[in-house]
């Protein structure tokens, strides 16, 4: 793998062990629309990123990062 | 007398699919509901755009799945986005928004081969920053656009860790430092010679060779069409949308 960006190596692979951030599942929906939730352990989540490429999906409140998500 | 009853209890099926008929009635229930206890609008229904937008954010991540704190766009979430602008009929054009740090070689230069490839038209706008890999992408756009703000980082490639064989390494860096390098001036007004002088330019960059372009910068050397927003990329988008179909009809 090669690199090629300006921030310096050291600071991309950084490893805190201290604060790991809160894992983030993708989820597909119905209607062509994936979502990253950050899941609660119920089934559901907290909508963290939209992946769409249509800026009518991000018009819509219960797709926008911050949403709750149930299965 | 009329009872106006606030739904609370009734939760929204979130996940449920938009089935034609159903997708109304519950749209609209989720408007009332809104109106009712936020006292707030829902967005209005819009129209099917024909215009689809492409953000590209922080980090490229290509094979290595970076520490969780960079932010990142990953190229397999990239990829099958794009197959889907080409195959839908209904987008009839493509807007890629940049702001970001580099990345990964090959995530960058697949994603900048898909862009160059799509047979609609593509405009890029420069936000911020298109460091690095970032640069490819935005010149494989039909048009690009920069904001005036925005920069623009060309610096050599690095290869961070041991080095075994000098010569060797030398020659591989060589060879994939090529790869980009031909295609920003296979896809850019900028010469060769003249890419290669901004990237090993020395005094600019304090821990690096190179130079940052800002803005009209990256225009008068011919890396980027224009300096722009959101406004003028949407709309050269559009005319040229419309100028590819009055182009088919006749």
């Amino acid at each position: 793998m090669l690199l090629y960006t300006v921030v310096p190596i050291e600071i991309v692979m950084a490893e805190d062990e201290a604060e790991k951030p809160p894992i983030e599942e993708e989820v597909a929906l119905p209607g062509g629309i994936r979502v990253l939730i950050r899941p609660d352990g119920a089934g559901g989540g907290i909508i963290t990123r939209l992946l769409s490429t249509d800026p009518r999906h991000f018009l819509d409140p219960r797709w926008s990062p911050g949403s709750r998500f149930r299965r | 007398m009329m009872r106006l009853e606030t739904p609370f209890e009734e939760p929204l099926p979130d996940a449920e699919p938009p089935a034609p008929g159903r997708f109304n009635l519950r749209r609209a229930r989720m408007a009332l509901r809104s109106l009712r206890q936020l006292g707030q609008m829902s967005p209005p229904e819009t129209p099917v755009s024909p215009i689809h937008c492409l953000t590209i954010v922080g980090q490229i991540e290509g094979h290595l799945v970076l520490p969780p704190k960079n932010k990142t766009t990953k190229y397999e979430h990239i990829i099958p986005q794009l197959v889907a602008v080409e195959q839908n009929p209904h987008i009839k054009g493509l807007l890629v928004i940049l702001n970001t740090v580099g990345g990964d070689v090959e995530a960058g230069l697949a994603i900048a081969e898909m862009i160059d490839s799509l047979s609609k038209p593509t405009v890029s706008l420069v936000l911020g920053g298109g460091h690095s890999i970032g640069g490819p992408v935005a010149v494989a756009a039909d048009y690009s656009f920069i904001a005036e703000t925005a920069t623009m980082t060309i610096h050599p490639l690095r290869l961070a860790g041991t080095l075994i064989g000098v010569p060797q390494t030398y020659e591989y860096l060589e060879k994939m430092q090529d790869r980009v390098i031909k295609f920003v001036t296979q896809h850019a007004k900028i010469t060769e010679e003249k890419f290669r002088e901004l990237m090993f330019r020395t005094g600019d960059l304090v821990r690096d060779l190179g130079t940052v372009l800002v803005g009209a910068d990256a225009v008068a050397c011919g890396l980027i069409d224009e300096v722009g927003g959101l406004s003028q990329a949407v709309r050269k988008l559009e005319a040229m949308i419309a100028a590819r179909s009055s182009g088919s009809a006749s």
